[in-house]
């Protein structure tokens, strides 16, 4: 074992404070941003779960839920030989009226409910779509029927003063700004009170041997937009964690958390190698650089960080689990968890160059009595 | 057949300011060291001991004067030459043993052979195990400080002034606080390094056990640096009364001091 670890070891209760914090920071980390990822992913639920390749609508739109309507007659603009295929799709913010009279904003997608339809959500299984057709009927999230004031399947409400019924449920498509309902284009048409010669989007598939980001720009016309579904979908989740103060107090508790972290481990650190000044400084005496202490300092930082990592891996599912079990939405892709980890240690091996101003009191001189 | 020198000092002075006041610490002290020689350097508290061993084992810059070692000018070389220079020829002992508290024993001087002299990890092992031995502690080789008793903690700080083969050891009151016992011991290897690896040994110390074993004897007094010559009556300026009949090293010294007055 190295002199290091040897170190760490046996003082593991001197290091003890700062692994802690170190795994506090990663998990606050990870999770704030999992929170974070998983509410503003509801976002784009509706582009996400789409199997269109391109989204356009009017310029600058930020948002998939903030779009104005557009002319159907743009459908010509797209009649080029990559695209496949042209459809309209409506999403707007609609007033529910539950049952007990309160009301309550919902978010109204109507789109074609064929097997090959661009805009309908993967979750409307064919026996949904079919009761979908039927005009005045809806599909909602089973997670917000108690926000929407209904009980279930067969429950009725309105919507801008159009009467509904909730004819299926799905699960997983909770919506952030208001709950998602799922209906026929003609449906939607009707609640939203849009102009025939209207839509909110059109939705294009590409022919699969283009890639949709190639043809993107040639579609530059002043007054349209033309999104590939990813970059949708991004524009929208970083319009929220941008534009929305949610976002970024959740963002700003992580940093503050990794700031508290920082803090600990660098106090501890320095306090940890002001300890040994003595044994720094007979070393110091026989010629042995300071760089190779400084060293020591650093790779006592990146192991109390990879410590305070594998405390905070055994930590997470458990944490995770009891989130979830609360109905937040948690979202720990790999990338996120390998980011904090990378992050973490970062700031462990900052904290240890910070903990360097202690090799100062490592003065020989300061030996002979 | 004289040994070479190998350590002058010529004129070092040492003045500590403060505010608008300074204070002179001693002036216009000069010494020659031959290769092997086993010195103490005695004084009463403050006298400067400390400042003069700083001095001339190259951590504290003097005032003024120069200090040549091994051919070298100390202070006319750069930090990191200086540096390297304690790397390659100096070895100290310090008081309080300074010992990291997770080390063994043995890993207490494998660290500077492997840090300071880039040395194998199984080389270092060898030669830190053979220190040991000589030291009497190759059963407590894999012992903590905590499992040290003091006298045996004071051999590892030596052993590792001592393993990486210095040309010159300082040590500051090696024997204080040991019993007879031990103190004896300390003095035995100080002795027997000077003469086997040919090192020369500074120790500062007030304790007059040691004085029968030594080449020489400096003391400083009100500024000034004394040699007391074996052939010739202690000066004053050691204020040392004579050990000889109450140390267990006796015998061995051929000129018994007397009682200074």
């Amino acid at each position: 074992m190295s002199y290091v670890l040897q170190g760490l070891w046996h003082e593991r209760r001197r290091y003890l404070p700062a692994t802690c914090a170190v795994a506090f920071s990663a998990l606050l980390v990870a999770l704030q941003c999992g929170m974070l990822l998983g509410t503003f992913s509801m976002v784009s639920i509706p582009v996400d779960h789409s199997t269109a390749d391109l989204w356009v609508t009017c310029p600058d739109v930020v948002s998939v839920d903030v779009s104005r309507p557009i002319p159907l007659r743009w459908r010509a603009r797209l009649s080029l030989p990559e695209i496949d295929r042209i459809e309209p799709y409506l999403q707007a913010f609609g007033i529910w009226h539950k049952p007990d009279g309160a009301a309550e904003l919902a978010i109204v997608i109507g789109s074609r409910l064929g097997e090959d339809s661009l805009g309908a959500v993967s979750q409307l299984t064919p026996e949904l779509r079919t009761r979908l057709a039927e005009p005045g009927t809806v599909v909602v999230d089973a997670a917000d029927l108690k926000r929407l004031g209904i009980k279930g399947v067969g429950a009725t409400a309105e919507i801008n003063g159009r009467k509904v019924r909730v004819a299926g449920l799905v699960a997983g498509l909770k919506g952030l700004a208001g709950p998602y309902v799922f209906c026929s284009l003609e449906t939607a048409r009707g609640i939203l009170a849009m102009n025939p010669a209207q839509t909110t989007f059109l939705l294009a598939r590409h022919r699969r041997e283009i890639s949709p980001e190639e043809n993107v720009p040639r579609w530059a016309f002043e007054d349209m937009s033309v999104f590939t579904r990813e970059g949708f979908s991004t524009r929208s989740r970083m319009h929220w964690l941008l534009e929305t103060g949610g976002g970024l107090s959740l963002l700003a508790a992580a940093v503050l958390g990794l700031l508290v972290g920082a803090l600990i481990t660098s106090q501890t650190l320095y306090a940890a190698a002001a300890a040994s000044m003595k044994e720094f400084a007979v070393l110091r005496a026989m010629g042995i650089p300071r760089w190779r202490l400084a060293t020591t300092v650093l790779a006592q930082s990146f192991w109390v960080g990879m410590a305070g990592l594998c405390l905070a891996a055994a930590c997470l599912p458990f944490l995770a689990r009891v989130i979830a079990d609360r109905g937040a939405n948690l979202m720990l892709p790999a990338w996120l968890l390998g980011g904090t980890a990378c992050l973490t240690l970062l700031m462990t091996v900052a904290s240890g160059l910070f903990a360097l101003r202690s090799l100062r009191l490592a003065n020989p001189v300061g030996l002979l009595k | 057949m004289l040994e070479p020198v190998v350590l002058n000092s010529e004129g070092i002075g040492q003045v500590f300011a403060e505010g608008v006041q300074s204070t002179t610490v001693f002036s216009d002290v000069s010494l020659r060291v031959r290769r092997g020689e086993f010195c103490l350097l005695m004084g009463v508290s403050g006298s400067g001991k400390s400042t003069l061993l700083a001095i001339l084992s190259g951590l504290l810059r003097p005032t003024s004067g120069q200090v040549s070692v091994l051919g070298s000018d100390l202070w006319r070389l750069t930090e990191p030459e200086r540096e390297e220079f304690r790397r390659k020829h100096f070895g100290f002992v310090f008081q309080g043993h300074n010992l990291f508290p997770a080390l063994t024993a043995r890993e207490q001087l494998e660290i500077v052979l492997r840090w300071g002299e880039g040395m194998p990890a199984a080389v270092a092992r060898t030669r830190s195990d053979q220190v040991l031995a000589a030291l009497g502690l190759a059963h407590r080789a894999d012992r903590r400080p905590t499992e040290l008793s003091g006298g045996e903690k004071q051999r590892v700080a030596i052993g590792r002034a001592l393993v990486k083969r210095p040309a010159f050891c300082f040590a500051d009151e090696p024997t204080r606080a040991l019993d007879s016992k031990n103190a004896d011991l300390v003095v035995r290897l100080f002795r027997e390094t000077a003469r086997r690896l040919r090192s020369t040994v500074l120790v500062i110390t007030h304790d007059e056990r040691m004085i029968p074993h030594v080449d020489r004897v400096f003391a400083i007094r009100d500024g000034r640096l004394h040699e007391w010559s074996r052939t010739a009556p202690a000066p004053a300026a050691l204020r040392v009364r004579s050990c000889v009949d109450r140390s267990p090293l006796a015998p061995q010294v051929d000129q018994p001091c007397s009682e200074s007055t």
